[in-house]
């Protein structure tokens, strides 16, 4: 057989022949290998597991896929375990799904499984099933990732979330936008310089600690894709509520703010993976803000505006300036487009 | 310069508006006009509008490229790009989203396999064209004199480096015409003053706008786009109207100077010269009010390779666009605002780009409630 290890991805690895038998056991196993996974059966028989259980499912392909602070492989895991974490739930297994085009380098395969593997051991999260398929060359953009992730909210009172309500705090753990500039300045036609890396980031820790030790939290949010914009957006949405945002609250990195400015993009509308939103009730914010500072990922943590109302017959979100004058935020309809000029 | 604390900050522009509440006289309407769309999005996003005294109207112009244009250049390179896979398509990203008569836009036409790239700028557009030899890129060229450096400097590099797959749709406008047209109409007649577009003059020179202001007798203030820069700008222009004078002043001095980008404007007249008339949306035919590239330029020319044909403008009959862009209506007198018309289902201009008024209104939530 081939040496993998300065090979290439092709067709028969997706096969489920022998060629796949070798991948699977010199590039994937030895990165996630554990008892569960080691069985290299159909399916993964679990641990009895306590209390309600949780699913949530993410899909990256993520272009370029390797970028300051963070990669695809490290996304994909974060993805799915911040998914769970908004839910109150704490992350126990991950599966993986590999769609992989033909042609790709098997070196960068085992750079994104190692980024899975290393949060993986860091957190005790297994992946304990996965799948691998190739396509033809031309059929996929080098490496998508799928995964699903199973976990449990033992905390009864989590199970029935309080409704939000007039005078509720609206909270963020840290700076906003920074992934989303993070991607841009590594596309290599937008050429600007900056230090600032992705956010990338497992926040279940932080968040359980939230869920388990605090009183009031009723709801987390992680903006992704869309922005603080589309998750203020969805969340007033759900709760047909009006929001109140102050924009001069909102954590904002300079060398984020003045990317947006040149570019003509709005912060508001970039994406976050190591950040959420909570909406927490009024008397106990205070002792939420305070444990979100002492968490590492936690440490900007702000309130950044409070429910106006909860109309019942309208959502909107609305912003007041740092001039004292008013506007919305808008639910953003799609990709941001630099401006002309 | 700290560019954000210094400019957009309460510090920095609350002293402007108490400047501005003392200076305004409270028996008098002051009207005027920004002409610019960065201008109009600024007064919205930063909520300056709400802020200014009751006294001032700002009239929002028509200077947002992508509001004007009409959309049948963008029928125009889909059809040909569907009759001709070896064609690609590059053009600013504003211009992905505007609705054609059909129905259609770049974005959904990308959608369906044509090579189209929105770029930030046509270097961009330019490489591919380099990494694609047997293919045909077409940089559909749009906006004022802001981005007509961009297109000349393209240009000069793709005859300089003898490249022959590089074609140039040019669709730029002439700031100059736009104002004429806006200062002899019915609305224009009823301004008190003008604020002036920021980075066309940083391209042609605050001088470009003298001719207009001692015609018109209005003044006419070169604006930065901060609310800083806009709070000042308002407040020099009430001075002028105060005291009588109509003079043109640049508030943007760390940008704008008299003269402008002198070797660009060398550049623009090397390659390109006015058009005999222009369909633009909104203002109608206006004579020598777009460019083209010179006849000796026809090689890059896409319009004469490909034989583009000029055709009329289509607006949908209840969109006011055109009446807004002229400032003779505001976006909530349009039935359809905010209503049928919205950014995510735009019926014209002035809703689908980020610097339309309808657009700007929208995004700071005001309604016909």
């Amino acid at each position: 057989m081939s040496n993998l290890n300065e090979a290439t991805i092709y067709l028969n690895h997706g096969a489920g022949g022998r060629d796949f038998d070798q991948l699977l056991r010199e590039i994937i196993l030895p990165a996630l290998g554990n008892p569960i996974l080691n069985q290299t059966a159909d399916g993964a028989i679990l641990p009895t597991v306590k209390g309600r259980l949780v699913m949530a499912t993410d899909s990256h392909v993520v272009s370029p896929r390797i970028f300051p602070g963070g990669s695809l492989g490290k996304l994909a895991f974060c993805g799915t375990v911040n998914d769970l974490a908004m839910m109150g739930a704490k992350p126990l297994y991950l599966t993986l799904g590999m769609i992989i085009e033909e042609g790709f380098q098997v070196s960068e395969l085992e750079f994104h499984l190692q980024e899975i593997a290393t949060l993986s051991k860091e957190f005790n999260i297994p992946i304990v099933a996965g799948d691998t398929k190739v396509v033809e060359r031309g059929n996929g953009d080098g490496l998508f990732l799928s995964t699903t992730g199973l976990g449990h909210i033992e905390k009864e009172s989590l199970q029935n979330k309080q409704e939000i309500q007039q005078g509720d705090v609206i909270m963020i753990n840290g700076t906003i936008g920074d992934h989303g500039v993070a991607i841009l300045s590594a596309r290599e036609n937008l050429d600007f310089k900056t230090t600032l890396k992705s956010d990338c980031a497992a926040l279940h820790e932080l968040t359980q600690s939230l869920w388990n030790e605090c009183e009031g939290v009723k709801v987390m949010r992680d903006p992704t894709r869309g922005g603080v914009a589309a998750a203020l957006n969805e969340l007033a949405h759900g709760a047909q509520a009006v929001f109140n945002i102050e924009e001069e609250k909102l954590p904002i990195a300079k060398p984020v703010a003045s990317i947006c400015e040149l570019m003509g993009l709005d912060p508001l509308e970039l994406a976050n993976e190591g950040k959420f939103l909570t909406i927490v009730k009024e008397e106990n914010a205070q002792q939420v803000l305070k444990l979100m500072k002492q968490h590492p990922l936690g440490e900007e943590a702000r309130v950044i505006g409070t429910v106006q109302s909860e109309n019942k017959t309208r959502s909107q979100v609305l912003c007041e300036t740092i001039l004292g004058g008013s506007r919305i935020i808008s639910w953003p309809s799609g990709h941001q487009l630099p401006r002309i000029c | 310069m700290k560019y954000i604390e210094e400019f957009q900050t309460k510090e920095a522009v609350l002293p402007l508006l108490q400047q501005l509440e003392e200076e305004v006289n409270p028996h008098k309407k002051y009207r005027f006009m920004e002409f610019c769309g960065g201008h109009t999005h600024s007064l919205f996003k930063s909520g300056l509008i709400d802020l200014l005294p009751e006294q001032i109207e700002m009239v929002h112009g028509p200077g947002c490229p992508v509001c004007v244009l009409p959309s049948f250049p963008i029928s125009n390179v889909i059809e040909l790009m569907e009759n001709d896979s070896s064609i690609m398509l590059s053009t600013y990203a504003d211009l992905m989203r505007v609705p054609t008569e059909e129905g259609d836009s770049l974005l959904k036409a990308k959608s369906r396999g044509l090579s189209i790239f929105p770029i930030y700028s046509p270097l961009e557009a330019l490489n591919v064209a380099k990494e694609n030899p047997e293919k045909k890129m077409i940089f559909l060229a749009i906006g004022f004199e802001t981005t007509i450096p961009a297109t000349v400097a393209i240009l000069d590099q793709v005859i300089k480096e003898k490249i022959s797959n590089f074609f140039i749709y040019c669709n730029h406008l002439n700031t100059t015409l736009a104002l004429e047209s806006i200062l002899t109409s019915e609305g224009g007649k009823k301004l008190d003053g003008l604020v002036g577009p920021g980075h066309v003059s940083l391209v042609t020179g605050s001088d470009f706008f003298k001719d207009h202001a001692d015609r018109f007798q209005k003044p006419i203030v070169i604006s930065g786009f901060t609310p800083y820069d806009l709070a000042k700008s308002i407040l020099l222009l009430v001075e002028q109207v105060n005291k009588g004078e109509a003079q043109v002043e640049v508030e943007y001095s760390r940008a704008v100077t008299r003269e402008g980008n002198t070797s660009s404007q060398k550049l623009m007249n090397q390659y390109l010269e006015l058009r005999e008339i222009f369909e633009w949306r909104g203002l109608g035919e206006l004579k020598k009010s777009a460019f083209k590239l010179k006849k000796q330029y026809q090689d890059f020319d896409a319009k004469v390779v490909f034989d583009l044909k000029t055709m009329e403008v289509f607006d949908h009959p209840q969109c006011l666009c055109p009446k807004v862009l002229m400032g003779e209506a505001n976006p909530l007198d349009c039935k359809l605002y905010g209503k049928a018309c919205t950014p995510h289902s735009p019926y014209g201009p002035c809703m689908v780009s980020s610097e339309g008024a309808c657009s700007a209104y929208f995004a700071a939530g005001k309604s016909h409630e």
